[in-house]
């Protein structure tokens, strides 16, 4: 048993030890609030500014535990869901860009290197129309790209406005179950914006 | 560059974490034993290589070997074809002795049952001709359904299992709650403690665990554990096991691992047992690890499922946990002081069954077909496995043609992919059938749970070939209308958190995961 393990009062609390994002950190500890944690203590990261431990503990009969459990993965599977499509928004974009425009770049020096005669197995004109098309591929992979960008980023829009609902109806959910009344609410709000 | 700039920019690449995730739970368990199962894995690949140097650099240059295995594994094909194995089995093995006969019989007869579990076999038959004058009297029960009363003579007539009316049940819909249950009930034990599961895992709850057993042994409360070898054999760590026995709790493990290439590492130990002084039992699918509880994160939200027993029926939980016990400990004693019970009124019938190596026949295989058959209205299935055999499969889809409401549960969230994708593939084959499938969002379903409006059945056996012929299962069959209507509450409950598979949301839609599916289905004995 760790040190850690020896100072919980397992018996009459559940423990949850997260790290979560900081940028997040006062929105996640009062959705914790919500599902009846407490927060017991927060610690920076050793190797990360952008990540903070956080320990919390509730009571160990709080009432609707499975439901309140099961709403908890759903707010963390929604959170990820939100970190992940807000770090990147197009990375289908990006690979199919990298892959053309390399393919691109070869065909322009590629055409340059024949329509200048530094290479002559093919006679300059090949060269030109070589250079043409890296030109025109170019062009295209921009284009292409760019609506491809768009459609990643409105999907990826939609996706996080879907997790936030998510996030909005497990906390209604949560509060509807343990009985939390507006005044309640009030304050922990007040508290989120005063931290 | 200097080192003042590289420190500087090592900081800045230290500042943001690569992990995308917002929030990530840190759990603290951490596996035991990693050397001793690296160390008995490497000799029993040791042993195979040998088996194979063998082979290759010896015996497999002699015609008259090959000729003699040729033979061999021919006469074992007959073996397979004369067997009562399942059409999809004989198959695997009769291609697998033909394409490879040259070293498949080996395999084969190492995995034979008289040669594999005989001496379990043997052990089992001199336990139950010892104790078979402690299974009670067939009694017919009244006042119910013509097909209640085929399934409570169906299990009389394959293991001797009791219907019991005196007693009472409740359902708990996740492991949490039943926990809960158990711990309280442990808190008032005052003669003994049975406690049998299949994993046993260092943790908050096997704390919460060993705080009352330690205090109930001194109180000089008899308690018993047994655990499986492999199912705990990395969970349950050395410390913990030293300190259950010095707390005067006596530990068993079920076929303990042994660096021996031998097909017995097959015979497990899955049932899940909790006896308080014959007043109170519990059973139900969940293993004591953390998980269970949802106190570890592992695959999203963890559903469970468990059964408590109390009154007549719970003598049943005990004699089978007896008898298991008698074949881990090798002691012979006397059942009686342990089989006293408190009956209270009921007058449903509730039948704790075993299976395993210890019945002759596929008893958890045949209730289930004996409770597809049965239901003309509903049947609700709640499996985190679904590789059933070609007759279970079938039950099912003329359920559905014939206008029976079958409905399936199953996770949405994997424990082991390759599993997975043969039971949604199996579930999914079902679609067309009319049987409705549900994946339970972000959750991994581990309740072992069927619902007729007959009848239901909980306990430990997955609809799987693993729990159908190899494993040691329990389970409660009953017809107790409250306990039906809490399990049927629990089922609407699933259904609105789930996901209806319908033919065009289908993963079978798609090729890839049907050619790979059907790959593994090869293995689905296995699984």
């Amino acid at each position: 048993m760790s040190k850690h393990e020896q100072t919980r009062d397992y018996n009459n609390f559940d423990y949850l030890f997260a790290t979560v994002k900081k940028q997040n950190f006062f929105e996640l500890r009062a959705h914790y609030k919500t599902l009846g944690w407490q927060d017991i203590q927060t610690k920076e990261d050793d190797a990360y500014d952008d990540v903070v431990h956080i320990s919390l503990r509730r009571p160990h009969k709080i009432e609707h535990k499975d439901e309140l459990q099961l709403m908890q993965v759903h707010l963390e599977a929604a959170w990820n869901t939100i970190g992940k499509y807000s770090r990147w928004h197009c990375p289908k974009a990006a690979a199919f860009g990298t892959v053309f425009s390399v393919i691109s770049l070869a065909l322009l020096v590629f055409g340059l290197l024949v329509g200048f005669e530094v290479l002559k197995f093919l006679a300059p004109v090949y060269g030109f129309i070589i250079t043409a098309l890296g030109v025109a591929a170019a062009i295209t992979t921009t284009v292409i790209s760019i609506v491809i960008c768009g459609k990643e980023r409105k999907f990826a829009r939609l996706k996080r406005l879907t997790a936030e609902e998510e996030i909005s109806a497990v906390c209604a959910y949560a509060k509807q179950l343990l009985n939390k009344d507006a005044a309640q609410d009030g304050e922990e709000l007040a508290e989120v914006a005063c931290e | 560059m200097s080192n003042k700039k590289i420190a500087a920019r090592r900081r800045e690449a230290r500042s943001h974490s690569p992990d995308a995730r917002v929030v990530k739970i840190r759990t603290e368990g951490k596996g035991n034993g990693v050397f001793k199962t690296l160390f008995i894995g490497l000799l029993i690949l040791a042993q195979i290589a040998l088996l194979l140097t063998l082979y290759l650099g010896f015996l497999g240059s002699f015609v008259w070997y090959q000729l003699a295995a040729f033979i061999i594994s021919f006469l074992c094909c007959l073996r397979v074809l004369s067997s009562d194995k399942t059409g999809q089995t004989k198959t695997v093995w009769i291609l697998f002795l033909l394409l490879f006969y040259t070293f498949s019989f080996i395999a084969y007869i190492m995995s034979d049952e008289t040669v594999c579990f005989g001496w379990a076999k043997r052990r089992y038959k001199k336990i139950f001709n010892r104790t078979s004058q402690l299974d009670l009297e067939y009694h017919e029960v009244y006042g119910v359904s013509d097909v209640v009363k085929k399934d409570t003579e169906y299990l009389w007539n394959t293991g001797n299992f009791t219907a019991y009316t005196n007693s009472q049940l409740k359902y708990y819909p996740s492991g949490a709650g039943l926990f809960d249950d158990v711990l309280e009930s442990l808190k008032t034990a005052q003669k003994f403690i049975f406690i049998e599961f299949f994993i046993v895992t260092d943790g908050v709850l096997l704390n919460r665990f060993y705080d009352i057993l330690s205090k109930k042994a001194a109180e000089g409360v008899e308690v018993r554990f047994i655990c499986d070898g492999m199912g705990s054999h990395r969970t349950l760590s050395l410390k913990m096991r030293k300190k259950l026995k010095k707390a005067g709790v006596k530990l068993k493990f079920f076929n303990r691992i042994v660096p021996l290439f031998t097909f017995a590492l097959n015979l497990r130990d899955h049932r899940k047992i909790v006896v308080v002084d014959g007043k109170v039992a519990y059973t139900g699918g969940c293993n004591l690890a953390d998980e269970y509880v949802n106190e570890k994160r592992m695959h999203g939200y963890w559903k469970d499922a468990g059964l408590k027993v109390e009154g007549e029926a719970v003598r049943g939980l005990s004699l089978t946990f007896l008898r298991q016990w008698e074949f881990v400990t090798k002691k012979v004693e006397d059942y009686a002081p342990f089989l006293e019970t408190v009956p209270v009124e009921g007058s449903s019938a509730v039948v704790p069954y075993a299976d395993g190596k210890d019945y002759k026949h596929n008893i958890c295989k045949g209730v289930f077909a004996n409770v597809i058959a049965g239901a003309t209205q509903k049947l609700y299935i709640m499996t985190p496995y679904f590789v059933p055999d070609e007759d279970t499969s079938n039950l099912l889809a003329q359920k559905a043609l014939s206008g029976v409401d079958v409905r399936l549960v199953l996770p949405e969230v994997p424990d082991k992919s390759y599993v997975y994708s043969v039971s949604v593939d199996n579930a999914e084959r079902l679609l067309s059938s009319g049987v409705k499938i549900y994946k339970m969002r972000r959750a991994f379903v581990h309740s072992k749970v069927m619902l007729s409006e007959n009848c239901a059945v909980i306990g430990s056996a997955n609809i799987d070939l693993r729990s159908y012929y190899n494993q040691f299962e329990n389970m409660v069959y009953f017809n107790d209308a409250s306990a039906m209507e809490e399990v049927a509450q629990d089922f609407e409950k699933t259904f609105t958190v789930s996901e209806e598979i319908t033919e065009d949301n289908a993963t079978r839609k798609k090729r890839l995961p049907r050619y790979i599916a059907a790959v593994l289905r090869i293995f689905s004995p296995l699984m």
